[in-house]
């Protein structure tokens, strides 16, 4: 525990030489990069003994401040969702060298980034709710000022602060419920939550849940709490969206996990409220994500997607518990954590290729862009296997948690009875439709990014970038491959962790181990033959059409014979998706600003298809203004006279002695 | 692993391109022509392997090696198919997840090839094709659940072992519905009539053919051979729930479950001799409709 601490110490170390340095960029970087690396490597160690099941350490020490004590501990819970954190932050530093070019403000963007970091690790591990919320609160503001790296920008700036609002809603909701929490149990700890869980009534337990899940679900991006992330992430520098969306805002998922093991057992209505919110999202977020223009709101928008998706298991195993089904219940966390890590991995290989190619072409318009792959053919290669495993598609790692969940609903058919097999039903119907329009979200953008021909001519050259933008991507990749190949090996972990964290769970007699790997084990076959197959058939057509070189030829596509095809004729990301977005009108906002060439002699003529956030402009915008008319009236009390301020407070002070004095 | 359990893999590498020449003699039948041969599918493929390769201006590495990776999701997934009563080679719980998934990515690599050649017409029925197969997947997923919760079995091959058709309800009503809506998920996903036409000679109204618009040679060659294990595919589970347990002996199954699938062809010739195609717009609302079959059998599985 104390090799973690170090680790952690070390991080945050680097981010404050990177502010002492700041005048010297390259040392700055260096600094903050490296302590990042060497803190991680120190951390992976007790992180990996904790997944082994070496016996969790806890750590406490004094603590000057009222309430709250410093108590940390690595459990294998902690410590699975650490893994992305000690992997993601040390390969997105590295990629931020190269990204990065302008020395300024690069003191202190790496002094919330390594803080960020640090942060992350420490939330993971806090067991007292005041340190938890401390914590949690410095991983929002330096996350904040991340963002908001390219403050010059007005947009940057609206985009930062829209997530600086979303993000105190939620701690809003979370204080309340620690607040509660602590009030009730008297003690902070989270052992001591545990204990005197049950002793809550139900109706409490059920406030305690929706404040978490408003309180966590702000931070995961739950529909409809998701507003922030599609503004954040594009303005973002790209390995901080990498970063946020990897592994940030599993957070918020980490906090649902763990606070459900403070509330008591849970009632099946909680569970399918998280399958109905999970569904909904799921199907909202990537219906969006297919309709964005913006290459990375899109993959925001495929976050809401995943996030729906890791919030539908999450649901599932809730109603495992209420129906003491344990098996579906291990299915339906197991298959939650599994996409945890998955989408760590390939949403942080997609943001690091997408960030290649905004730094190549300074271009995030999907639109403009097209036949990158010729130039760029490494980062083409590295985005077409995240969409590939974004898309669930086999062999990698994306289709193995999605079958863990799809198995969670089987499971739960074959108990028979009306609500479990309602429950299989909305799993795979949801599943298999977010999968295929996954599919079409990401044929969209892989395909006319990186193939075909550009639309605009660009006025820079793209090349693949050197190798410390290469290398992360590249390990993320290999990442991608392994875990879809080696996650059976990881499932025991999985299970260990989700039984021990929580007395719900525990001494359930669950084996998620044995009811997966038959069958994993014959996908695991199944990818090999596919593989193996490809290579010789792919082998096969290189010799038939090599051989013949000499003879094989170019020609133009058939254009119905056009004779000055150009390649703004190509088919575009817009037109693409208009059949799908013409099906979802009722969930999207579609606003078409079209100027029509007019007149006898008509000069030019423009098309616009823009797709608006429905729940930020119906829900959102008028209960903000709802709540700024009735809380403008107070604005009275603050005027700014500083005497009339310090009567207030002796004021207070006064009625707060009387109230003592009276009691 | 039987040789004789990889039945559906060798007979499906061997027959499938049959299923286009009977279903083109049936058209030829209702039209009164004498048709071409029923090897003409072979023939086709033969001369296309023989000829030179043209590639389109801006097609990469993608272009060449995508139809390879089409043709080995398509094989690997007939591993996971029964033949009746012949359990198949790879089974195990939940394997028509992986079934449905290895047809995602044999479209996934379609639709990768056509937006590789940059051409306009490729990318319309690209996105056609996402579009109607995104609608299709729920009809896929939940006939497999209704079959499982029917059953009791999560493997295919349990699954269609298991099927007993001796009474009208709910086991004869349910399968009618599931038949009718896989047959419309077969017409869909195969490009048939009434939702695509493979014959027709306008690019506009083309979903699958105009992606493989500009392939030619041997890659052609294999994209057809592809169509074809797909259709087999698909007719093998239509076949699969119905026509094995018509019959009492384990042979006699065998040799059903290949007459189903002859019949199935049979039927996508009439459907092309007999009806239309109908509007694009109108195409989500029969996969929906499909959809909704399956939805009813599945209400009439938790009612009865």
């Amino acid at each position: 525990m104390w090799l973690f601490l170090i680790g952690c110490i070390v991080i945050e170390t680097g981010g404050l030489l990177a502010v002492l340095f700041s005048k010297y960029p390259h040392l700055a970087k260096g600094i903050a990069v490296s302590c990042i690396v060497v803190g991680s490597v120190l951390s992976a160690i007790p992180v990996i003994s904790a997944i082994v099941g070496v016996s969790p350490e806890v750590l406490r020490a004094a603590w000057n401040l009222p309430v709250g004590e410093f108590n940390i501990s690595l459990d294998p819970l902690s410590a699975l969702f650490m893994l992305p954190v000690i992997t993601l932050g040390p390969l997105t530093a590295l990629y931020s060298t190269e990204y990065l070019k302008h020395p300024q403000g690069i003191g202190s963007h790496y002094f919330f980034y390594n803080t960020l970091i640090a942060a992350m690790m420490l939330l993971l591990t806090a067991q007292n709710a005041i340190l938890f919320l401390i914590v949690w609160e410095i991983m929002a503001i330096s996350s904040f000022f991340l963002v908001t790296f390219d403050d010059q920008l007005s947009s940057v700036r609206e985009a930062g602060w829209t997530y600086l609002i979303a993000t105190h809603i939620g701690v809003m909701a979370l204080l309340a419920f620690f607040a509660i929490l602590g009030q009730k149990t008297g003690d902070y700890n989270f052992n001591h939550f545990i204990e005197s869980s049950h002793s809550l009534s139900p109706e409490l337990a059920t406030v305690l849940f929706g404040l978490s899940v408003v309180g966590f679900g702000s931070k995961a991006g739950i529909f409809p709490l998701h507003i922030w992330l599609p503004d954040a992430h594009p303005a973002a520098p790209s390995h901080v969206s990498a970063l946020m969306s990897g592994v940030m805002i599993k957070m918020g998922i980490y906090g649902l996990f763990r606070s459900l093991a403070f509330i008591g057992a849970p009632p099946s209505e909680w569970g399918w409220t998280l399958v109905a919110l999970g569904a909904l999202a799921s199907v909202v977020g990537i219906v969006y994500a297919l309709s964005q223009h913006d290459l990375k709101r899109m993959l925001a928008y495929s976050s809401v997607e995943n996030i729906g998706i890791i919030c539908m298991g999450l649901g599932t195993g809730i109603l495992g518990i209420a129906w003491q089904n344990s098996a579906l219940s291990i299915l339906g966390f197991g298959g939650a954590m599994l996409h945890v890590l998955n989408h760590s991995v390939f949403k942080g290989l997609l943001f690091l290729s997408a960030g290649t190619v905004v730094h190549e072409t300074h271009s995030k318009e999907m639109n403009t862009l097209g036949g990158l792959l010729k130039k760029m053919p490494f980062t083409a290669s590295l985005f077409f296997t995240g969409a590939i495993a974004a898309s669930a598609i086999p062999p990698f790692n994306g289709f193995v948690s999605e079958f863990v969940l799809y198995f969670a609903g089987i499971k739960s058919a074959l108990t028979h009875g009306i609500a479990p097999i309602t429950l299989a039903a909305v799993l795979l119907t949801t599943l298999a439709l977010v999968g295929g329009l996954a599919v079409a979200a990401f044929t969209k953008s892989a395909g006319l990014i990186f193939l075909g021909e550009p639309r605009v001519s660009l006025d820079v050259t793209p090349k693949d970038p050197g190798w410390r933008m290469k290398a992360p991507q590249l390990v993320l990749a290999v990442c991608a491959i392994a875990l879809g190949v080696f996650s059976p090996y990881l499932l025991p972990f999985i299970e260990a962790a989700i039984q021990n964290y929580s007395p719900v769970m525990h001494g359930a007699p669950t084996p998620l181990y044995d009811v997966l790997q038959p069958s994993l084990q014959n996908i695991i076959i199944v990818f090999g033959l596919l593989l193996a197959l490809f290579a010789v058939l792919a082998a096969t057509v290189t010799i038939l059409s090599g051989g013949r070189k000499s003879t094989s030829e170019r020609r133009p596509v058939w254009d119905c014979g056009y004779a000055r095809p150009e390649p703004s004729m190509q088919y575009t990301p817009s037109s693409y998706t208009a059949p799908i977005v013409n099906l979802f009108r009722a969930i999207l906002r579609l606003k078409i600003v079209r100027i029509a060439p007019n007149g006898f002699f008509p000069d030019s003529g423009s098309f616009e298809t823009i797709i608006k956030d429905r729940t930020r402009e119906s829900f959102f915008a008028p209960l903000f203004k709802f709540a700024a008319k009735i809380l403008l009236p107070f604005k009275i009390l603050q005027h700014g006279h500083v005497h009339i301020y310090v009567i207030y407070v002796a004021v207070t002070l006064i009625a707060l002695l009387f109230i003592t004095a009276g009691n | 692993m039987k040789p004789f359990d990889a039945i559906t893999l060798f007979s499906a590498l061997l027959f499938s391109p049959l299923l286009f020449g009977i279903i083109n003699r049936i058209k030829a039948m209702f039209a009164g022509r004498n048709g071409s041969p029923l090897l003409q599918t072979y023939f086709d493929i033969f001369k296309l392997f023989r000829k030179n390769m043209i590639y389109g201006n801006s097609t990469t590495l993608v272009f060449q090696l995508a139809p390879a990776g089409i043709l080995a999701a398509l094989i690997v997934a007939l591993l996971l198919i029964p033949w009746g009563p012949i359990e198949a080679p790879i089974s195990f719980s939940g394997d028509f997840i992986l079934l449905a998934y290895l047809l995602g990515l044999s479209r996934f690599l379609t639709v990768i090839a056509a937006l590789d050649t940059g051409s306009s017409f490729e990318g319309m029925g690209a996105s056609r094709e996402v579009t109607f197969a995104a609608l299709g997947e729920p009809t896929f997923m939940l006939g497999a659940l209704l079959l499982a919760i029917h059953t009791g079995e999560s493997s295919l091959s349990r699954i269609f072992g298991s099927i007993q058709l001796t009474e009208l309800h709910p086991t004869g009503t349910t399968i009618t519905l599931l038949v009718a809506a896989w047959m419309i998920l077969l017409l869909t996903e195969n490009s048939r009539i009434p939702v695509d036409d493979p014959n027709t000679h306008l690019e506009l109204t083309m979903i699958h053919e105009v992606m493989v618009l500009d392939t030619g040679g041997p890659l052609l060659g294999i994209v057809t051979y592809a169509s074809a294990i797909k259709i087999w595919i698909f007719s093998a589970l239509i076949s699969n729930l119905v026509f094995p347990h018509l019959f009492e002996k384990p042979a006699m199954q065998t040799v059903g479950v290949a007459v189903g699938i002859i019949f199935v062809a049979v039927v996508v010739g009439i459907i092309e001799s007999i009806m239309g195609r109908i509007r694009l717009r109108n195409i989500p609302k029969l996969l929906v409709g499909a959809t909704a079959l399956v939805a009813t059998g599945l209400l009439m599985t938790l009612a009865g």
